[in-house]
């Protein structure tokens, strides 16, 4: 691949989704629903036949040039050194090979379900225009090769998830959902820039290859790397969702399924994951952050399922698995797992996008129902959806040879020896506990859905969705079952297509806390893996589908703060609110009602306020009369012999 | 083509064509309108082509490098002289300068207005006085345009504005007299120090002038400040108050609230971006010790700007007071540019001194097109006006983006320099800005989204969209917010060699220190 061809393609795989999103956006409320059908979809399939063609550039080429960066104009040039000097830069490898291939591929997928999803919303042109527009700032985002463009990415990705979960922006709290998800991105973004800052200033350069060559200017676990690496961090936990940042996720399914499906399980929360494997070099010199990385991310991990568990909205329940199982990726690429974080992303997204759509199905054929109490009984009049979720359930449950299964079991085993002292051994122990609880929320949703009776006259009606919203569904349904098969199996020295291919890219520095487990290490993980979900598994089939015993029952058992701390998310949402909306708030009202009116005009009327004054004095001194002047005339007569005789002399 | 004083072209444009129009028939809106927009748009011409010849212009060898000089005897007897020159910074400003009365003048070709040839003269007059406070490189000469512009500002507002405009436009004059005054008093105290006695900003930087002995409080022997470190003090104040930097901000939401959409097209476009020139042009050159000396101070003050008027954005209900704290804001950004003292930090400001007036203008038409359309200012009362305005929707959507530094929009570029320039100066100083970053995305999308989502009320019932012509002027402002975001460079090519020279005259040897 030269550097010809690697800019030809950049450029076409970028214009494509943004002259799909220009066209629909300009000329589709003009030109119909068919045009914004066809431009909508053919742009997103267009980039993905780029995207292949990168992909068979990058295998081919030869050990050593699978990279390479492009320059497509100067973005701005202040002189280099400390000053600013930026060009728009893009790269090609096998890591945004990858992420190129699943947000064009699994993209491709969604937007012909959209296709279906919104064939009777007034706004399809606005949709399809948004939609596309998401796809370019995703690429924007993987193929950048500059701290600066890459933060142009990740914004425009934060905006195109603005304007689509604010789509139905007659809904208020869509509106407020899409302005809380944007504040919160925006923190990251500000986060990203001052490391941007801490960067520049020590290496001179923001181009991401020059800045992984400098890395001499970072002493190893120093407080600098640190500090670039927790802010990096910080950026990463806004868009990925992880604690403290999170917040903003389950509040997301405000938007069209579809979004859901594409932006909030797919693609863009998964971008922390990127960049902390983007960064790798970086992370790999600060083991502290590496630590805070993995620590939060496991700790969301549990935080998410268990607040899944209690969740009554279908959207929302997949929404916190996604937080979860992000969670995990983040805890992989925390201990230098990077491959496995990366593996995991891929067939995350494949059945996550799938129990998404599939869920959107059920939305629809129940008219817009998404309390999952009113569901029930669904399998047999939706055949199809069924089968789909019940493949993407297993596969996010971590069924054996499910794809969920390869992935997941592949990250927890290597968890197993890294990490300074006991602290492997805690968090595998938590990670088997994620297992646990990822197969119980997985399954109590799709008993709760699918199975038993339904719970509504609605209910009893329900309709197979049409083809457009089924096909995509099955293909990703066979997907979520096989396509973990041929690329890496969860133990040493066995099936290792995909570590092959990405690899390289992660091979120039390594972890110090990472170490891989021995063959039999692995093994063991691995079935106390596959064991911890099938628990899971069938404890959820034992309370939801047997009631043997009844949840309710269960519930009744356990103390009264487990539940409530379950269902009210932890009350995160209450804390930010009262810890930090309010008080602004009630400062920026003090400022316009006390601070602006009494001391901002207070001074300046003070200053002519004492003048008027002082003038008024001075009248009353002319009072016209001889004996007053002659008094004040005899007073400072007398002042100035003093000042003269005594002072000035 | 270099005997062509174009310079002063610049300004004899636009005051030729007030002369003019009183020659034409008060009743004669056509001609009039015609005029108007000829001069503002052969001027903007000039100053495009004058962009485009700099590169391969050779600059003088001055202290200041100076492009198209012109240098005239003026008053012989004072040694005050009429010299003209551009440079880097104030070229682009003046670009900014052409391009905001061009708007100006094309708003009110368009929605008309009562006396509109009184309104097109003073409108001409303005923009000669506002080139001028950007070409001038005599202090005097400065001075003079300074005040100048006060005069048809005034006879505007006074005629134009709003229901609060006695008081308002009375605040303001008062408050920027007095700044002025102040400065007028150190410049009379330069031109007594300066060796041989000029007005002359370049021969007064020829031979520094000495710092003095402070002043001693008598009896408690407390040393206090230099007569320059006082000189400096009334410049900066002057400045202060023009930007304004908070605590001397008041004039200004009063102000914009009371003043018709049209002329705050100009009037927040150029003017408040005249005191920010100010203190690049004249403070960091004839005071290079003392800004090094008070900048953490001035940086403070710039950080409260920012901070304070976030805050004041987000709690205000009137859109115009919204906007102009939002204002606030923003040159809170460009002042801690300059306070940097940093390449980073001025080229930032630079740029962001052009982003400001083409946002700021943008937003006030918007705003102005929503109160013509709902009779209403209030933030309470207005919502949903997506679904009934979609174009206008749409600008409103990029200028929003532009204003809260979206990056990928032309804010980013500036305030991304801007805060490494902070940074430099202190991480503190980044931080602090970073919150007001994301106040900014709490306050604007408080804006826009009240306006636009959400079910429509009363007042927004039956609104229909913008006219073509409305869109034509928006559509420049919105093309060129995502232009200046996706390549700043030709900007920044231009300003940085000007920037080194101020950069360079704080700390010496700075700017060579750029080596990869």
């Amino acid at each position: 691949m030269n550097v010809g061809t690697a800019s030809t393609l950049v450029v076409l795989v970028l214009l494509f989704p943004l002259l799909g999103s220009a066209l629909n956006g300009f000329l589709g409320p003009v030109l119909g629903r068919r045009f914004v059908n066809i431009a909508g979809t053919v742009s997103i399939f267009a980039a993905f036949v780029v995207a292949c063609f990168v992909l068979v550039n990058v295998i081919g080429a030869p050990v050593g040039h699978a990279f390479i960066t492009v320059r497509l104009w100067d973005w701005i040039d202040l002189g280099g050194g400390t000053n600013l000097s930026v060009g728009m830069d893009f790269t090609l490898d096998a890591l945004s090979a990858l992420m190129l291939m699943v947000i064009t591929g699994v993209g491709f997928l969604i937007h012909v379900y959209s296709v279906g999803y919104m064939e009777h919303d007034a706004g399809f042109a606005r949709f399809f225009s948004y939609m596309n527009f998401f796809i370019f700032s995703m690429l924007t985002l993987v193929l950048a090769a500059d701290l600066v463009i890459l933060i142009i990415g990740w914004a425009l990705v934060a905006l195109s998830s603005y304007l689509l979960i604010g789509f139905w922006h007659d809904r208020p709290t869509a509106v407020a959902a899409a302005r809380k998800a944007f504040i919160t991105q925006v923190i990251g973004d500000v986060a990203l820039v001052i490391a941007a800052f801490l960067i520049v200033l020590n290496t001179h350069t923001l181009s991401l290859p020059n800045i992984f060559a400098r890395t001499a200017a970072f002493p190893q676990g120093g407080a600098l790397i640190t500090g670039i690496c927790v802010l990096l961090a910080i950026g990463a936990f806004a868009k990925s969702a992880q604690f403290p940042l999170h917040t903003w996720l389950p509040d997301a399914m405000e938007g069209p399924t579809p979004v859901s499906a594409l932006i909030h399980a797919a693609t863009m929360v998964t971008a922390g994951v990127y960049l902390i494997a983007r960064f790798h070099v970086l992370f790999n010199l600060s083991p502290v952050a590496e630590g805070l990385v993995a620590c939060i991310g496991m700790g969301t991990a549990v935080m998410a399922g268990i607040i899944a568990l209690s969740q009554i909205d279908i959207k929302r329940v997949i929404a916190y698995s996604t937080m979860s199982q992000i969670g995990l990726m983040i805890y992989a690429v925390g201990i230098g797992a990077y491959t496995a974080g990366m593996f995991h992303f891929l067939t995350h997204a494949v059945f996550k996008a799938l129990l998404f759509m599939a869920a959107g199905n059920v939305i629809h054929a129940l008219h817009d129902e998404q309390d999952i109490r009113l569901m029930g009984g669904l399998s047999a009049r939706m055949k199809w959806t069924h089968l789909a979720f019940g493949a993407g359930s297993l596969a996010l449950g971590g069924f054996f040879l499910f794809s969920g299964w390869f992935s997941k079991e592949d990250l927890l085993g290597f968890g197993t020896l890294s990490g300074p002292g006991p602290a492997p051994w805690i968090l595998y122990a938590v990670g088997a506990g994620v297992n646990i609880l990822t197969g119980l929320y997985a399954f109590r949703l799709y008993f709760t859905v699918f199975q038993g009776e339904p719970q509504t006259a609605r209910g009893f009606g329900v309709k197979e969705a049409g083809n457009a919203m089924l096909i995509p569904v099955v293909i990703l349904g066979v997907l979520a079952v096989v396509i973990a098969w041929p690329l890496e199996f969860p133990l040493p020295n066995t099936i290792h297509l995909f570590s092959d291919f990405l690899g390289p890219v992660f091979a120039g520095s390594q972890s110090p806390i990472f170490h891989a487990p021995g063959f039999g290490l692995a093994l063991l993980a691995l079935v106390i893996g596959t064991v911890t979900s099938l628990v899971g598994i069938g404890l959820a089939m034992r309370l939801w589908y047997e009631h043997r015993p009844d949840p309710q029952v269960v519930l009744a058992r356990l103390p009264r703060v487990l539940p409530l701390l379950s269902y009210n998310k932890f009350y995160f949402d209450e804390i930010y609110d009262r810890g930090l909306v309010r008080p602004v708030k009630a400062v920026a009202r003090t400022a316009r009602r006390v601070v602006e009116p009494e001391v901002m005009d207070g001074w300046v009327n003070g200053i002519g306020e004492l003048l008027r004054g002082f003038s008024i004095d001075m009248r009353s001194v002319q009072t016209g009369l001889i004996r007053d002047y002659a008094s004040i005339f005899t007073v400072f007569a007398l002042v100035l012999v003093v000042v003269w005789v005594f002072i000035a002399r | 083509m270099n005997h062509i004083p174009w310079l002063t072209l610049l300004i004899v444009i636009p005051a030729g064509a007030a002369i003019l129009l009183q020659i034409v028939p008060r009743r004669d809106t056509a001609t009039i309108k015609v005029v108007t927009i000829t001069a503002t748009a052969a001027s903007a011409v000039i100053v495009g082509l004058l962009l485009a010849w700099i590169p391969g212009n050779k600059a003088s060898s001055g202290p200041l490098p100076l492009h198209f000089e012109e240098t005239h005897a003026w008053l012989p007897a004072i040694n005050a002289t009429y010299h003209l020159g551009i440079d880097g910074v104030s070229a682009w400003l003046l670009a900014l300068n052409a391009g905001v009365f061009l708007l100006g003048a094309l708003a009110v070709s368009r929605k008309g207005t009562d006396r509109l040839r009184f309104y097109c003269t003073l409108l001409l007059i303005t923009e000669a006085a506002t080139t001028g406070v950007l070409l001038s490189i005599d202090l005097l000469l400065f001075y003079m345009f300074w005040e100048g512009m006060l005069v048809p500002l005034y006879v505007l507002l006074s005629n134009w504005g709003g229901d609060k405009r006695g008081p308002a436009t009375l605040k303001f004059i008062v408050y920027t007299v007095a700044g002025s005054l102040l400065m007028l008093v150190a410049i009379i105290y330069l031109y007594v120090q300066s060796p041989n006695g000029s007005f002359d900003l370049e021969s007064i930087l020829a031979q520094p002038i000495a710092s003095g002995t402070p002043f001693v409080i008598p009896i408690i022997h407390l040393s206090t400040f230099t007569p320059k470190e006082l000189a400096f003090i009334c410049f900066a104040l002057a400045f202060a108050i023009k930007i304004p930097i908070v605590p001397f901000h008041t004039w200004l939401p009063d102000l914009y609230e009371s003043c018709p959409p049209a002329v705050l097209v100009f009037f927040a476009g150029i003017v408040s971006k005249l005191g920010a020139y100010g203190f690049i042009r004249f403070a960091i050159t004839l005071f290079p010790g003392e800004m090094e000396k008070y900048r953490f101070v001035l940086a403070g003050l710039a950080i409260l700007s920012i901070l304070y008027g976030a805050l004041m954005a987000l709690s205000e209900r009137d859109l115009k007071r919204i906007v102009a704290y939002a204002s606030i804001s923003h040159l809170g950004f460009i002042s801690l540019g300059i306070f940097s003292l940093t390449g980073n930090g001025i080229n930032g400001a630079v740029i962001q001194m052009v982003n400001h007036g083409i946002i700021i203008s943008a937003l006030f038409l918007i705003v102005g097109y929503v109160e013509a359309r709902t009779g209403t200012r209030d933030l309470g009362e207005l919502s949903g006006l997506e679904k009934r305005m979609p174009w206008l929707y749409f600008f409103f959507l990029v200028a929003t983006l532009a204003s809260l530094g979206m990056p990928g929009m032309n804010s980013f570029v500036g305030e991304f320099a801007i805060m490494l320039g902070a940074f430099q100066l202190h991480w503190v100083y980044a931080v602090l800005a970073g919150g007001g970053v994301v106040l900014a995305a709490w306050y604007m999308l408080r804006l826009h989204q009240g306006l636009m989502h959400d079910p429509p009320k009363p007042r927004t019932e039956g609104v229909h969209d913008l006219h073509f012509g409305e869109g034509l002027l928006l559509l420049p402002l919105a093309a060129l917010m995502i232009f200046i975001g996706l390549y700043p460079k030709p900007i920044t090519d231009i300003t940085k060699g000007s920037v080194n020279t101020y950069v360079s005259m704080i700390q010496p040897g700075a700017s060579n220190q750029s080596t990869q």
